[in-house]
């Protein structure tokens, strides 16, 4: 009789990160989009479907990358309970760097990536060190480094862009691969394996879930927080400065004062992907549908004419719907 | 079952800890013998805890000496002592809810594939297995957060058990579990016996001593009292050995409630769904109810939903006869009553703020005039609170963290007392404080009867209970079961009633 | 017995002290800086004559010390306002997009529909204070994270502010419009009336959460929330009220800017909320709730407008001020961080 006390006679549902829910939603809004935009005005249309057309959906993918590539690594700071707000001004930067060294030195693509990506990464260990060595909030810190970047990225061409037109360096966001794949998409898709591979699969993924749910049963057990946290925080730093070439590449040019409020959008992509704001819980794949999902909206309401005034009145009623249905209803506790 | 000519596999010897202002641990002497299960006793504040922090590892010991099968030995930190087979089970458990049980099992100590790679399945599978040879049904693969407080208890034990521990240190390890889900604790304990682990067994509750243990060693006020084997005890002689020579005259003497003394708080089958069922009691001018009952029993639960912390879904309260409706802390208060929390850190006071702020925090009608403060009322409040509660401190601006936890009480006492309450509800309102302290408080509590206020002591502390109580309602499962007269209640008697019978759906 | 006086009477002496000294200890180490800064800035610019080409004084003139406070008082304001929902574990990030709503509402007021001006104002206001209680209610009643709850007003709030003028900004030549913003109040000396409303609303918060039962709720709510609830403070709508008049003086930061710049813009405001949250934390407030005072919050604006009127001064490049401003916001929470040495660990 005690015995079955102890058994574990409930579900044995393996998270609870909301992400079939996601999918529902935006199966969903897809197949609403369809109906809307294609079925219904099939007619006015003499191109056939604009919705549901392989152009129109890579294209979706295409406008999702560079938020998808940097909500990656914040989804792990939110996870860590932490927050990175300075992954905009890392966008600008990187682009910046990476225009200066090739144009300004005329150092090649292949080491001029190499220093971007490096300096990606140290920034956000730098941050890290500063969040967990004086142990303060993750928001003021990254704050504070969010200015400083931005005022680097300002500094170092004086406010003016750099244009870019090294051919090489133009297919990074702009080339098609296979004669179909947006560059950035690949990249996009490339950058999400390891994230995926490390959250789900390695002993540091675990860690950091671990750090996420309760930090000194992770500092008893034996993880080594500190170096946990500093790891995070270069990643998602790492990523800033990915997107930030493809970005840079983009435009053709390296803009200081491009990734404004990319943090925002990066932190809404991981919140409507079901990562929880207390930490503990969130995916990398839910973060990527949640990407796919505004990215699905911004393009549903392109199709559908609204004005862009209406769009980002509706873009943030739909992102507070989320968030109350996640914090209210979801079936998690805390 | 123990057998004395062996060696101990652990000893502690003469070991003293001193933290600033005070002497936690003075020549204490400590013995394990392997695969039997010692009681570690003594009041809180008594130093079992610092000499647990020691043994794992967490502080250092100022003198004295650490052996383990005869060499001596000295813990760097928590990682130096799991090494050495030392498992610890806190109150508060240590487990990551969003992780599965397995990943919880081998935290920190993940088996490891090329690049990192994590192998859950020989995880889950070793996971399974241990849970297994301790009779354990549970799934490696839930998730922690969709575990009951019993099964996560079961799973740290495990834990503990894969660390291949040799000795296991549980503290109050059934203070969230049901009785029949000590029944199967109780069982784990026998297996692990037989496994020739060694357990140390840190709890306050009578019962479960004499239930679990071979042996019983006390602490008291820092030092070494004695060690007996459990069979060769009483629970008279435990008290008297934990308590002391005070045990006498710490409570002050109760002068008795006249049989005609008017009902001041009525409360006719309060309800809260899911939380307190149906219970009915009153309370009656002069009087100290006290409320017993096993940990998770509804005693909170019940004075929560009486100071409308909790929505009361059934049954009316009636004060001086009078119906009260209460849907808020706010009404409560309005109507006269005061809750004096069992986490004073949590649930108690701003920590950070002064004592001042502290006490002014339930009284700013009384120290403003709409709505602006007046300094003078604050000064007199607080001037009046220290002065009448002897807190010791040297000025109302002294951060609430920096003083005891005695005098921490009594800032919350005097909170509410200035507010004059006629009914004042105490949960577990010695918890963590020294003699010294809980006598003052008694003394408080005994004083407020005799002035007219209804006084609800709820406590898990027996001999409190029945030190202090006029009467003792006792509670089990989300229930009042009984309300014994103070001539009926006993030990027994109440254990009686809040064990009940062990069955249980 | 003796003893018993005694400790009434220290008691008594040491809570005569608390609040005003206490605070004001506190505060001072912050007006050391603030001092030591405009020495600083005066030696280099002044004595030294660095960047300046001229032989007159140009940072210790009344012109320029009136000048910064003009510069700071926008922001100072909404830094009030900023600093009681930082003190309850808050923050808004709607801040910008408010400041722009609440100028274009103004504007469109005041010039399409021909409303007398004090109509305008007490309407924005009232607006304001409502989109107030939006915020509040989606942190209060529907449990959202601040942080998530104003990310999504803010972007509504700027949709709001380009749909009501279409997108572009609404000029007001009206002379009257612009002396919230850029006109000055004779007192002998002419003192700008963007500094006064400063000073007016400084005195206003700073009585709000010293003197008044309020203001130690506040603080005790972002002490212990759950404890707060305990002794009846009715949290959620504290925290609708907090969230209100945190929205509501906004609403008063965006007729500032509108007045300022003779027109209603719907682009305006964007980065102000980080603005006012490096003055609070510059000005000692702490992210874990429970920590503040106005007066710093007042000298943490301060701060940061003299560190960047001296470079303006000393013809710093304003991109290279930007990174400084950065670096002072990190080396002012690092110095108030709980980080007390190697391994230094507090719960």
């Amino acid at each position: 009789m005690p015995e079955s006390m102890i058994s574990s006679s409930r579900s044995r549902k393996r998270s609870g990160s909301g992400i079939p829910m996601l999918y529902v939603l935006i199966i969903g809004i897809a197949l609403l989009l369809f109906v809307v935009c294609d079925l219904a005005r099939y007619e006015n249309y003499t191109g056939g479907w604009v919705f549901f057309q392989s152009g129109n959906v890579l294209n979706i993918l295409n406008q999702v990358s560079t938020n998808a590539i940097i909500a990656f690594g914040m989804t792990l700071a939110i996870v860590i309970t932490g927050i990175d707000l300075s992954v905009g001004s890392v966008v600008g930067l990187s682009g910046v760097i990476l225009c200066t060294m090739m144009i300004d030195y005329g150092i090649g693509l292949l080491p001029s990536l190499l220093v971007v990506l490096a300096l990606g990464l140290g920034i956000g260990l730098l941050n890290g060190y500063i969040i967990a060595f004086f142990r303060i909030p993750a928001f003021v810190a990254t704050l504070a480094s969010m200015i400083i970047i931005r005022g680097a990225a300002l500094l170092l061409v004086n406010g003016v862009p750099i244009f870019n037109d090294d051919p090489a360096f133009l297919y990074l966001g702009n080339g098609i691969l296979f004669g179909f794949l947006p560059m950035p998409v690949a990249i996009m898709i490339l950058v999400a394996i390891p994230f995926v591979y490390m959250t789900k699969k390695t002993i540091w993924g675990r860690r950091v879930y671990a750090l996420g749910g309760n930090e000194e049963a992770a500092t008893l057990a034996g993880v080594n927080v500190f170096r946990v946290k500093l790891m995070v925080f270069g990643l998602c730093s790492l990523g800033a400065a990915i997107s930030g070439i493809v970005h840079a590449s983009r435009l053709g040019s390296g803009q200081p004062i491009a990734g404004e409020g990319y943090e925002l959008d990066a932190i809404t992509a991981c919140v409507i992907g079901g990562t929880n704001m207390n930490g503990g819980y969130g995916t990398i794949a839910g973060t990527l549908m949640g990407a796919v999902l505004i990215g699905l909206i911004n393009n549903g309401m392109n199709l559908l004419d609204i004005s862009p005034y209406w769009q980002l009145i509706l873009k943030g009623c739909i992102i507070l719907v989320a968030v109350i249905i996640d914090c209210n209803y979801s079936s998690r506790r805390r | 079952m123990t057998a004395p000519a062996e060696k101990p596999i652990l000893e502690m010897r003469g070991i003293g800890k001193s933290f600033p202002g005070v002497k936690a641990l003075d020549n204490v002497n400590f013995h394990l013998f392997k695969g039997e299960v010692l009681a570690l006793m003594g009041e809180n504040g008594a130093g079992k805890s610092t000499l647990m922090k020691i043994l794992s590892g967490i502080y250092t010991p100022d003198a004295g000496a650490i052996v383990m099968d005869g060499k001596e030995v000295a813990f760097a930190d928590t990682n130096a002592a799991r090494d050495a087979g030392i498992a610890i089970i806190h109150q508060e458990l240590n487990l990551c809810e969003n992780l599965s049980v397995a990943a919880n099992m081998f935290l920190g100590r993940e088996s490891i594939g090329g690049f990192g790679y994590l192998d859950d399945a020989a995880a889950e599978d070793k996971t399974r297995e241990i849970l297994h040879s301790l009779g354990l049904d549970i799934d490696p693969a839930t998730i922690m957060a969709r575990l009951s407080p019993a099964q996560k208890q079961m799973v740290e034990i495990a834990k503990a058990v894969s660390q291949n521990a040799r000795i296991i240190v549980m503290d109050e390890p059934t203070s969230s579990l049901t009785s029949a889900e000590e029944e199967v604790l109780y069982d784990l304990i026998g297996k692990l016996k037989s496994q020739g682990v060694s357990i140390i067994y840190i709890s306050h509750k009578m019962q479960e001593i004499f239930r679990a243990c071979n042996r019983v060693t006390v602490l008291r006020d820092g030092q070494y009292i004695g060690d007996s084997k459990v069979c060769d005890v009483t629970e008279d002689k435990l008290i008297e050995m934990m308590v002391g020579r005070s045990f006498d005259n710490i409570y002050p003497p109760a002068p008795g409630v006249p049989a005609d003394a008017p009902v001041v708080f009525e409360a006719k089958d309060v309800t809260a769904d899911g939380v307190v069922e149906p219970s009915s009691f009153t309370v009656r001018r002069g009087e100290i109810l006290g409320f017993a009952g096993l940990v998770g029993s509804g005693r909170t639960e019940l004075a929560k939903v009486i100071f409308g912390a909790i929505p009361m879904t059934g049954g009316e309260m009636r004060l001086d006869g009078r119906a009260l409706d209460i849907h808020s802390c706010r009404s409560a208060i309005a109507a006269g009553i005061a809750f004096v929390p069992e986490d004073r850190k949590l649930e108690g006071l701003s920590l950070d703020h002064s004592i001042a702020d502290n006490i002014t925090a339930s009284n700013y009608k009384r120290v403003s005039s709409r709505g602006i403060i007046r300094k003078t009322s604050v000064r007199e409040l607080v001037v009046d609170g220290i002065e009448r509660l002897r807190i010791k401190t040297p000025g109302g601006h002294t951060s609430a963290r920096s003083l005891s936890g005695g005098n921490q009480q009594k800032v919350i006492l005097a909170r509410w007392l200035s507010r004059q309450p006629k009914i004042i509800i105490l949960d577990e309102p010695t918890r963590g404080i020294d003699v010294g302290a809980k006598a003052e408080i008694y003394a408080i509590m005994r004083q407020l009867a005799a002035d007219g206020v209804a006084v609800i002591m709820i406590s898990s502390d027996l001999p409190e209970v029945l030190g202090m109580s006029d009467r003792v309602a006792v509670m089990r499962e989300r229930k009042l079961v009984a309300i014994l007269d103070r001539s009926e209640a006993s030990q027994e008697s109440i254990m009686t009633h809040a064990a009940g019978g062990s069955k249980s759906a | 017995m003796a003893d018993k006086t005694d400790s009434a009477v220290r008691a008594e002496r040491t809570v005569t002290q608390e609040g005003l000294w206490a605070s004001l200890l506190k505060v001072n180490k912050l007006v050391y800086v603030l001092v030591f800064l405009c020495l600083l800035v005066w030696l280099l610019t002044d004595i030294f004559g660095v960047g300046n080409v001229g032989n007159k004084w140009v940072f210790l003139t009344r012109r320029n010390i009136s000048n910064v406070l003009n510069q700071v008082s926008i922001n100072a304001v909404i830094a009030f306002g900023m600093t009681l929902v930082i003190l309850t574990k808050g923050i808004d990030l709607s801040v910008g997009s408010v400041v722009a709503a609440t100028g274009v509402f103004l504007s469109v007021m005041f010039v399409d529909w021909q409303m007398p001006l004090w109509q305008c104002y007490i309407l924005t206001m009232l607006a304001g204070a409502l989109t107030g209680v939006f915020n509040g209610a989606l942190v209060a009643f529907f449990k959202l994270p601040p942080f998530i709850a104003t990310l999504g007003s803010l972007t509504i709030f700027r949709g709001i502010a380009f749909l009501m003028v279409d997108g572009r900004a609404k000029f007001i030549s009206d002379r009257s419009f612009q002396v919230v913003g850029r006109g000055f109040l004779d007192i002998g000396i002419p003192v700008p009336w963007a500094v006064v409303i400063m000073l007016l609303f400084f005195v206003a918060f700073q009585f709000l959460m010293t003197m008044t039962t309020f203001g130690r709720k506040v603080y005790f709510l972002g002490g212990n929330e759950q404890a707060a609830t305990l002794v009846g403070i009715h949290a959620k709508v504290m925290r609708l009220v907090i969230f209100s008049i945190m929205v509501f003086i906004t609403g008063f930061g965006g007729i500032m800017v509108a007045s300022r710049l003779g027109s209603g813009s719907p682009n305006i405001g964007t980065g102000y909320e980080m603005d006012a949250i490096a003055a609070v934390v510059v000005g000692g407030t702490s992210f874990l709730g429970g920590k503040g005072t106005i007066v710093g919050t007042l000298l943490g604006a301060i701060t940061i407008g003299i560190i960047a009127n001296g470079m303006n001064l000393m013809g710093i490049s304003p991109y290279f001020q930007f990174l400084a401003k950065g670096v002072i916001i990190l080396l002012a929470v690092i110095l108030s961080s709980d980080y007390a040495g190697f391994g230094g660990r507090r719960k």
